[in-house]
């Protein structure tokens, strides 16, 4: 990697800029080569919208599922089965092929207390790490920024594969990345004009921090884009796009310890079937595609998987053919160091219900502290704002 | 205190949108008591704003519509709110009683509130503007009754059996005495003293005495039967709101960095005047140490603010709502549309790597009509969805040539303009003149000056 390294000093936006002098905050930058093996990351997949959990994994045996969605209830047809109990919509081949090999590990039941049923805030709540009746303006990997362990304070530390950058990724000092394109990225920054003589006004100081770090971060991001391009097929379409830039960044070894993407269209209050088999086809292959190109460069090993939505749907069908906002849902840890793949916990208990909702049994945060722990070897309570207990997936 | 160019576009930054060319020259040499006067007596007359689709409250029953026509009817509604949110903005713009509207925003944000109901929302609009430069007390009492509060705080759902404590919680926390000034027991028994504060579907204020828990509640050390407004008048009663509300004006108009002994001062005065919002505001802008250089050029900006400053400097008009709210929704103020009942949060939180790219280059995108290479998130929500998003990516504007040829006709070279764009200097000018000869030299001196860093501070 040393060619990138020579690469990224001599087009890196400093570097450039002759007469502008580089601020402290970027002295004892982290090593500029690339991320050596061993370099564990993180990508984290969200599905907005509120995706229905029930009829992504669905307990085929059990009567009540049946009784509460009579018309949009999934069949055994409708499935590929995991376990005598466990099935999965058949949409996700792709997920389906993950579980085969191990490499899919599915969390039942997580979710927090006093659940919101507002997309904004409950999604605003899985970003924030906050509890519900609590409005946090960092989120948790913003926080991870601004914990500035080493490898982590830079804003190309954090990639988010879209336009604008989700609340996740802010922190109160450091933001992660958004770009969709490196190209284009580095394009819209390359002219700017930026001073770095107004250390007396803190706020101009930290726009210009902000602007130079991203032009520093479009330069690496753009160098690395170029290393490795991937022949693989993923779906068309931005979310496809999202991934093939993500697997392009890992194997190209950006340093970079997160990546995030969303696929957005769940909220299928009406005529749910067909679309979340559209959505889920899109979802299940782009990520087998990025499993698989990851695995086929020696990169699959330092990765892990995540997979969320804002909330689960109403247990009950309503009379559009379609479900409502609700609870708890499950999430999709998939790597190929689980600790525990297949099936990690007990499915949703349908009798007792909040209302008509699913109780949650597992909190978010400890997916999140599991994650940052055993993971990313850092100090999840710092960032998340206090304890929470690691669970068994890796 | 005479003003000079600076001081007069610091005063127009802070209690409006800035000023256009003319006018910072015409009150440049002015004294701040004039120029203040001048501010206020513009913005004294209150104008209602009106929904595009009248909608007479209460005369639709949600229950006696078809499942289409009540399809049709949050249609109507959201239409009507997104062009409500553009009609406050283009009165921002237009309207000479920008320290109204100002200050409204920064209601708006203090008392975040959002609801899906038009009527709902222009009710609770237009009280916060009806109040932004009266009397707290007012205000508080007023908002506190308004439907859309009401029922995002789901006091509605607080009744004698099942107290429901979000309203009594964020009226103590956000809208009064700030964190840490309460305890839970506070709060427990201020929601029980809320209890039967409800709304009609006809978007009036009522209270069901039959909800309402009439027992004695022990509130900040006091024990009585207390009804909401006893609460109410509690929380202003304590210096604790003052102060908690000056500070927070403090940060929004002078400074994020608080002058506790600045403060100290403003909020005793405002206390005394019984919480009279103007009287505080004059006591900032007629002070020596508001025009001191540590306070000029120190604030970033809001998405608002830049929205409006643009259109308002460079005679330039979004022509339709949704590139208006497609531009708040990529900066992240988008107004109506709070991220949450503590609203946004001001400052640094507004800049991250992809707002910093299209804050640089808004103007430029503004005054070409151009095109902005960037989708904002989709919230999930279907109803919220951007269907063509692809379209709204172009900023449809309107240039008044004439106006902005007209405005600028004095300008001779480049660091006069530079000393109109930017409260604070910056090394590198061009070095240019600007001539009517060469019909770019302006343009092109603008687009220079807007994206730089600079031009984000206020």
């Amino acid at each position: 990697m040393k060619n990138s390294r020579r690469h990224f000093l001599k087009h890196s936006a400093l570097a450039s800029a002759g007469t502008m002098f580089i601020p402290s905050f970027l002295h004892g930058s982290s090593e500029l080569i690339g991320a050596a093996k061993g370099y564990k990351k993180v990508v984290i997949i969200q599905l907005s919208g509120g995706n229905d959990g029930l009829n992504t994994v669905v307990p085929y045996r059990n009567d009540l599922y049946y009784k509460y969605r009579p018309n949009i209830g999934l069949k055994t047809s409708d499935l590929h089965t995991l376990t005598d109990e466990v099935g999965i919509n058949n949409n996700l081949t792709g997920l389906k092929y993950l579980y085969d090999e191990g490499y899919l590990s599915i969390i039942n039941q997580v979710g927090y207390p006093n659940p919101n049923r507002s997309h904004f805030r409950s999604m605003d709540i899985w970003q924030t790490a906050s509890g519900s009746d609590e409005y946090l303006n960092e989120g948790w990997i913003g926080r991870y920024l601004d914990s500035q362990c080493s490898g982590c304070d830079k804003p190309y530390h954090a990639i988010e594969a879209d336009d604008t950058l989700s609340l996740a990724m802010k922190g109160k000092n450091n933001t992660g990345l958004a770009l969709t394109n490196a190209n284009k990225f580095k394009q819209m920054l390359n002219e700017q004009d930026v001073h770095l003589d107004h250390a007396e006004n803190e706020n101009l100081s930290y726009l210009n921090k902000i602007y130079t770090s991203t032009q520093m971060s479009a330069e690496y991001v753009f160098d690395h884009s170029k290393i490795y391009k991937s022949k693989k097929e993923y779906p068309k379409g931005a979310f496809g796009n999202s991934l093939k830039l993500i697997a392009e960044l890992i194997i190209s070894q950006s340093e970079t310890k997160v990546y995030y993407t969303s696929l957005t269209g769940f909220d299928t209050h009406v005529g749910q079937k067909g679309r979340q088999a559209r959505l889920f086809e899109n979802y299940s292959e782009g990520l087998k595609t990025l499993v698989l190109d990851l695995k086929e460069n020696n990169m699959l090993d330092d990765t892990l998987i995540m997979t969320f939505s804002e909330f689960g749907r109403r247990v009950k069908e309503n009379a559009s053919r379609g479900t409502d906002h609700g609870t708890a849902n499950n999430v999709f840890i998939v790597g190929r160091k689980l600790k525990k793949p297949g099936i990690y916990n007990a499915m949703p208990d349908l009798v007792n219900l909040d209302k008509f909702d699913l109780k949650y049994q597992v909190d978010f945060r400890n997916i999140y502290a599991t994650m940052l722990e055993k993971w990313m070897d850092v100090d999840s309570s710092k960032i998340l704002g206090k304890e929470f207990k690691p669970l068994q997936f890796v | 205190m005479k003003l000079d160019q600076k001081e007069v576009q610091h005063l127009y930054w802070r209690a409006g949108f800035g000023g256009t060319y003319k006018e910072i020259t015409k009150y440049t040499g002015k004294s701040h008591q004039d120029v203040v006067n001048d501010l206020s007596k513009k913005a004294a007359n209150y104008k209602p704003l009106k929904l595009a689709v009248p909608i007479k409250p209460g005369e639709v029953k949600m229950k006696d519509l078809s499942v289409d026509e009540r399809k049709e009817f949050q249609k109507t509604n959201r239409t009507n709110i997104r062009q409500l949110n553009f009609d406050w903005i283009q009165l921002m713009v237009n309207d000479e009683g920008a320290l109204r509207e100002k200050m409204a925003v920064f209601w708006h944000n203090h008392f975040a509130c959002m609801s899906g109901q038009s009527v709902f929302t222009i009710n609770y609009l237009n009280s916060i503007r009806k109040h932004a430069l009266g009397s707290f007390r007012d205000m508080l009492f007023a908002i506190s009754k308004e439907p859309a509060m009401l029922q995002y705080l789901n006091n509605q759902q607080n009744r004698k059996k099942s107290p429901n404590e979000n309203f009594a919680r964020e009226v103590m926390e956000l809208f009064t005495l700030g964190r840490d000034n309460y305890t839970e027991k506070d709060i427990k028994e201020a929601a029980r003293a809320f209890t039967g504060w409800g709304f009609e579907n006809t978007g009036e204020f009522v209270f069901r005495e039959k909800q309402h828990d009439d027992e004695s509640k022990t509130i900040f050390g006091k024990t009585d039967n207390f009804n909401g407004d006893d609460v109410l008048n509690m929380l202003l009663e304590n210096k604790q709101t003052a102060h908690y509300l000056t500070q927070k004006i403090y940060a929004y108009l002078v400074n994020d960095q608080l002058d506790e002994k600045q403060i100290q001062s403003l909020s005793k005065t405002f206390y005394e005047s019984d919480y009279n919002i103007q009287t505080l505001l004059e006591d900032i802008f007629l002070s020596k140490w508001f025009y001191k250089s540590e306070n000029i050029g120190t604030r970033i900006k809001s998405p608002i603010d830049l929205l409006v400053g643009i259109q308002k400097s460079f005679h330039v008009k979004l022509n339709e709502a949704d590139p208006a709210i497609y531009v708040q929704t990529v900066l992240g103020q988008k107004l109506l549309y709070p991220p949450n009942v503590s609203g946004w949060d001001e400052g640094k939180s507004w800049i991250d790597s992809s707002t910093i790219i299209v804050r640089s280059k808004l103007t430029q995108m503004l005054l070409l009509s151009g095109a902005i290479d960037i989708l904002p998130k989709q919230s999930g929500d279907d109803f919220e969805l951007f269907k063509n998003a692809k379209k709204l990516r172009k900023i449809n504007s309107q240039l008044d040539v004439n106006a902005f040829k007209n405005e600028f006709a004095s300008i001779k070279n480049d660091v006069e303009l530079m000393h109109y764009m930017l409260q604070i200097d910056t090394p590198k000018t061009m070095n240019i003149s600007i001539s009517k000869e060469d019909k770019g030299s302006l343009f092109r001196t603008i687009a220079y000056y807007s994206q730089l860093m600079e031009y984000q501070m206020c």
